[in-house]
């Protein structure tokens, strides 16, 4: 994947779509391709978080363990994305995630976000305003 | 004809809609209330007398007071369109009901119509202004206003013609009430297709259903309190006496003094009412159409509300020199049809400043009780005066009282003004910045009592949050609580809050004590850390630094033992100084300790130039943390003497770590002026605020030397905003005449690129094939425009002398998808002092060019050229611009469609996005 489509990809995301292109070409030199099969487990339940997966192509899997048995919650598609509280804190992986088919994501690591917001906290605040924004509309959805 | 219309009355084409229906809103209800207005009276007085006026009036003011009650309580709850409507199906009804009632042998009932139609007469024209100013932003309502009211005595004069040719036609004139249920039909008929047609840009009520069950007289003593808090609305309230009182006693000079002495027939007198009402309203109306709007516009709301005092004041001078016909009738136009034409329109734009979900609050306690209050004041002066003195006497206090209190009202009107202004940019902050409301903090006992409670709370939450409390306001009183809360709990969180409270307070044995007693049992080296940096801020004894401080120089933790020895190094009683020196000298010579930085940070402390050399090698080191650590000890150990490393500082300007840049800013302020400003200035456009204060700081402190670079690079077209504007912050006082000139002219040029580029955004968005890139593209050009618009702000900012709240607000208001934001700044811009470019921005934005038409129409009047983009230009303009971002995506989207780049001419920068060269 080209620079230029990193930032396409990450652009399209709403989690990055109001932040400035600028700030989103600086997220996407810290973004990183990585290429997997199907059946791939991305993250265990239980694990501790320290990636955001943004999924470019394919389709993964959100599985949950209750009571020994294991549940499928949801799938995340193409321009969707997993894991985004990861970015700011160090708390565990809820579910499991498996990649059906063959996958590609940009992956952000939490240490090198940090990094980044601390250098430009325009973008740490940016980014906190999408992730207020996102929680506001689950807290209203969850009203109606 | 639209056009011609447009041009003559100032109203946009896309605002005509809008003042269409409202203007025949207003003409219908004047229409179907002129009718019933004169019905009533003759009905009333045929029946009842006209003895029964008086108390009519009470009536009428009473049932107006208790409407007006409940009107301000749902003012909040419905939507001003519904609650007009309500008004009018309300009025209908009850003119249908009254013709019935007429059949009814009781004289009463006229009465009950007489009071009934006035009761609605006055709530509709209350709230029908705010109906008008929901559907317009506060530039827009200026212009429209006249336009839209001239509907009133349209339907007036209407009104009266119909009545006097349907009375020749009707033997009953009780009939022709039905006219009033029709006109208000009629009327509530168009607010229906209003609220299909036309979407409100602000809302009087307030969205999410309030749960507060809040009565009516609640709701009145909220509406004082937010008067009485509120200047504007405290000038308007006190305004509106002022001149009802002054109106009342000019009304009885002419009326009671002046008209039965020239006319003493009845006859005579009802056949100069006659003409006077057709030449006053004809005046009227064509102030109304011709005058009321420019006026407004090229004065300006607060301005404009001077203006009718400033006549009352005249005419009072006119009746106490020459107190007779001719001044009599001066008095009445401007008593009656200049308040129509001027005053009201005018006063109802005051209501700009104040949040829309208080217009009906207040207007109900304005018109409920300020009024009626002045009418009382009025009345009873007339009534002293009437009784106690002679004609002649009256004729010489009449105008003298009269002018005295027109005075008043000019004196109000001038601070009115200014809290206008102040209002319509307060509510801006309020809207894009005030989401909060301050805190209010209770009285200190209340507020200590309640922290004492919180302390010994079960939730540790609660108790960090009043440890917070006791910190942050200082509470004193504290210490033992808080003491012995360290002391005895085991929560990590709450000991953490406790030693942070503890080391904020002021320097005390006590503290001292409870911290060495917690020490004892502490083993988390973090904890430790913290607490012997709190130690070092207190009184401590020798006892205590050698017997239970000095061991934890031993401690395995690098922070433990720095945080030690600098308690001990900094504590004056300390007596072996150079064998402690010797502990952290030795670790100096082992980098490969873990949290090296933190011993070379201590070596900072000491002070001492001759430690220097041992920092030298870690001036290069490869792991930043040390590196920075080595460059900030550096410094400290040359204690001043920084002249001789300035070129260093200014290279360590290029690193790509913000603090080694700050330490170099920091450490240039002790340097004599560099010969190159240029790497220093460009950091005052630096993303990160602390540098780019440090920045400034040091540019302030050699202006002089600074000047002149500052001037080259403000001049620069695409430095960014935040630099530009720290520049002008530091060096506008600076400009001269030219050089200010210089700025007008850029800032025009940003304007035109703004409008040229919004003008490309629009080519690309509308011809430009669906791609994966097009949408960031798109939010490029936006970005871009965005930028020319905050340069402009920016500059204007200066040359009207505002400040940087001033440009924030305005430039978030402008950004928002708000209209009633933007047209708040509007009105904010147009009270501004700069003209020239203010005029220029009003005209693009009163019009808002939705289509490449519009744009171009705008940008010619504008700049008088061509705006020369269009669908076959666009492409190659769009690839002229300098942004490599916006150069690379639009060469990948072309690659995707035609398979093949031309990358010939591109930069390397542009080469790297695309992944042809790394």
């Amino acid at each position: 994947m080209i620079p230029l489509e990193k930032i396409i990809v990450l652009n399209r995301l709403p989690l990055f779509s109001a932040l400035k292109t600028e700030d989103i070409y600086m997220i996407s030199t810290i973004a990183s391709e990585e290429v997997y099969e199907d059946q791939h487990i991305l993250f265990y339940q239980g694990d501790v978080g320290d990636k955001l997966f943004i999924v470019v192509s394919g389709k993964v899997q959100i599985l949950q363990e209750r009571d020994g048995k294991q549940f499928h919650l949801v799938t995340v598609r193409e321009n969707d994305f997993l894991g985004e509280l990861a970015l700011f804190d160090a708390e565990t992986r809820t579910a499991t995630a498996r990649c059906e088919g063959h996958c590609t994501f940009l992956v952000i690591e939490r240490n090198d976000m940090e990094q980044l917001a601390h250098e430009y906290p325009a973008i740490a605040f940016g980014f906190i305003k999408v992730l207020i924004r996102r929680m506001r509309e689950m807290m209203k959805t969850r009203e109606l | 004809m639209m056009r011609f219309l447009s041009q003559m009355f100032s109203i946009k084409a896309s605002e005509w809609e809008a003042v269409w229906y409202f203007f025949l809103v207003m003409l219908v209800f004047a229409f179907g209330s002129s009718i019933a207005r004169s019905l009533g009276m003759t009905l009333l007085i045929e029946h009842l007398t006209g003895a029964i006026l008086p108390q009519m009036f009470i009536l009428i003011d009473l049932s107006a007071l208790f409407s007006l009650l409940i009107y301000a309580h749902y003012t909040k709850k419905i939507s001003c369109l519904h609650i007009l409507g309500l008004f009018l199906v309300g009025g209908a009804l009850f003119a249908l009901v009254a013709r019935f009632l007429f059949f009814l042998p009781y004289a009463w009932v006229y009465g009950l119509f007489f009071v009934g139609f006035f009761l609605f007469y006055v709530l509709i024209s209350i709230h029908i202004g705010s109906v008008v100013a929901a559907y317009f932003n506060a530039v827009q309502l200026k212009r429209v206003t006249g336009f839209i009211n001239a509907g009133l005595p349209i339907g007036g004069a209407l009104g009266g013609v119909a009545l006097i040719v349907l009375l020749t036609w009707v033997h009953d004139p009780a009939w022709l009430i039905l006219l009033m249920s029709a006109a208000y039909g009629v009327a509530f008929g168009l607010l229906r297709l209003i609220g299909k047609k036309l979407t409100p840009i602000r809302s009087l009520h307030e969205r999410k259903a309030s749960t507060s069950n809040v009565n009516p007289l609640q709701e009145l003593q909220r509406a004082f309190f937010f008067i009485i808090n509120s200047k504007l609305m405290l000038y308007m309230a006190l305004g509106l006496m002022l001149f009802v009182i002054s109106s009342k006693l000019l009304e009885y000079q002419y009326q009671a003094l002046i008209y039965p002495a020239v006319f003493p027939a009845t006859k005579q007198r009802a056949a100069f009412f006659a003409t006077y009402e057709i030449f006053g309203n004809l005046t009227w109306l064509v102030l109304q159409l011709f005058v009321t709007s420019r006026l407004i516009i090229r004065m300006g709301v607060g301005a404009s509300n001077l203006l009718h005092p400033v006549l009352m004041f005249l005419v009072s001078i006119g009746l106490l020199f020459r107190f007779g016909f001719v001044a009599g009738v001066i008095a009445q136009f401007v008593n009656q049809e200049m308040r129509g034409a001027l005053r009201t329109p005018a006063n109802n734009l005051l209501f700009n400043a104040i949040p829309p979900n208080m217009w009906g609050m207040t207007k109900a306690f304005i018109n409920g009780i300020a009024f009626p209050l002045a009418t009382l004041i009025a009345g009873l002066m007339l009534m002293a005066i009437k009784d106690n003195l002679s004609e002649p006497a009256q004729i010489f206090l009449l105008p003298l009282l009269s002018l005295s209190f027109a005075s008043a009202a000019i004196f109000m009107a001038l601070p009115q003004w200014a809290a206008y202004n102040e209002g319509v940019f307060g509510l801006l902050n309020r809207n894009l910045f005030a989401q909060g409301s301050k805190a209010k903090v209770g009285k200190l006992d209340s507020l200590s009592k309640m922290v004492e409670d919180k302390l010994c709370a079960r939730d540790p939450q609660e108790t960090i949050a009043a440890l917070e409390m006791i910190r942050v306001v200082k509470l004193r009183g504290f210490i033992h609580a808080v003491g012995q809360l360290l002391v005895r709990s085991e929560n990590p969180d709450i000991k953490r809050h406790c030693i942070a409270t503890l080391s904020a307070m002021p320097g005390s044995e006590d503290v001292s004590t409870y911290v060495l007693s917690a020490l004892k049992t502490e083993h988390q080296p973090q904890m430790l850390a913290l607490m012997m940096r709190t130690l070092a801020r207190h009184p401590l004894s020798q006892e205590d630094l050698r017997q239970k401080i000095e061991k934890y120089l031993l401690h395995p933790s690098p922070q433990v033992f720095i945080e030690t020895f600098l308690c001990l190094y900094r504590n004056p009683h300390y007596p072996d100084k150079t064998t402690l020196e010797g502990r952290l000298l030795i670790r100096l010579e082992h980098p490969e300790l873990p949290n090296f930085e933190l011993y070379l940070h201590a070596l900072g402390e000491m002070h001492n130039a001759t430690y220097s050399a041992l920092i030298t090698p870690f001036l290069d080191a490869e792991d930043l943390s040390i590196r920075l650590a080595a460059f900030k000890t550096h410094i400290a150990l040359l204690q001043g003497n920084l002249e001789f490393y300035k070129q260093n500082f200014i290279e360590a300007l290029a690193s790509p770590a913000k603090e080694m840049k700050i330490l170099a800013l920091q450490a240039l302020k002790d340097c004599s002026p560099p010969d190159d400003w240029q790497p220093i200035i460009q950091l005052l456009g630096a993303k990160d605020r602390l540098l780019a204060k440090e920045s400034k700081e040091l540019l302030q402190l050699n202006l002089n030397s600074a000047k002149e670079a500052l001037i080259t690079e403000v001049f620069l077209p695409m430095i960014s905003v935040d630099e530009r504007f720290e520049i002008l912050s530091l060096v506008y006082p600076l400009l001269h005449h030219e050089q200010r000139q210089q700025l007008k002219e850029q800032a025009n040029e940003a304007l035109r690129q703004f409008i040229r580029h919004t003008g490309l955004l629009m080519l690309y968005r509308e011809h430009e094939a669906q791609s994966t890139a097009k949408a960031l593209v798109e939010k490029i050009l936006q970005e871009i425009a965005d930028t020319y618009l905050n340069a402009l702000l920016t500059e204007i900012t200066y040359l009207a002398n505002e400040n940087r709240e001033f440009y924030l607000r305005v430039s978030r208001g402008l950004l928002s998808d708000n209209k009633a934001n933007q047209g708040n700044v509007l009105e904010v811009l147009s009270n501004a002092t700069e003209k020239y470019l203010i005029a220029k921005i009003l005209y693009y934005y009163e019009d808002r060019p939705s289509t490449l038409e519009q744009l171009s129409e705008i940008y010619s009047n504008l700049f008088g050229e061509s705006l020369d983009v269009h669908s076959q230009n666009y492409r190659a303009e769009l690839l002229k611009i300098d942004h490599v971002l916006l150069k690379a995506a639009l060469h990948f989207s072309e690659q995707r469609q035609l398979h093949h780049l031309h990358l010939l001419y591109e930069s390397e920068d542009v080469k790297a996005l695309l992944g042809i060269v790394h």
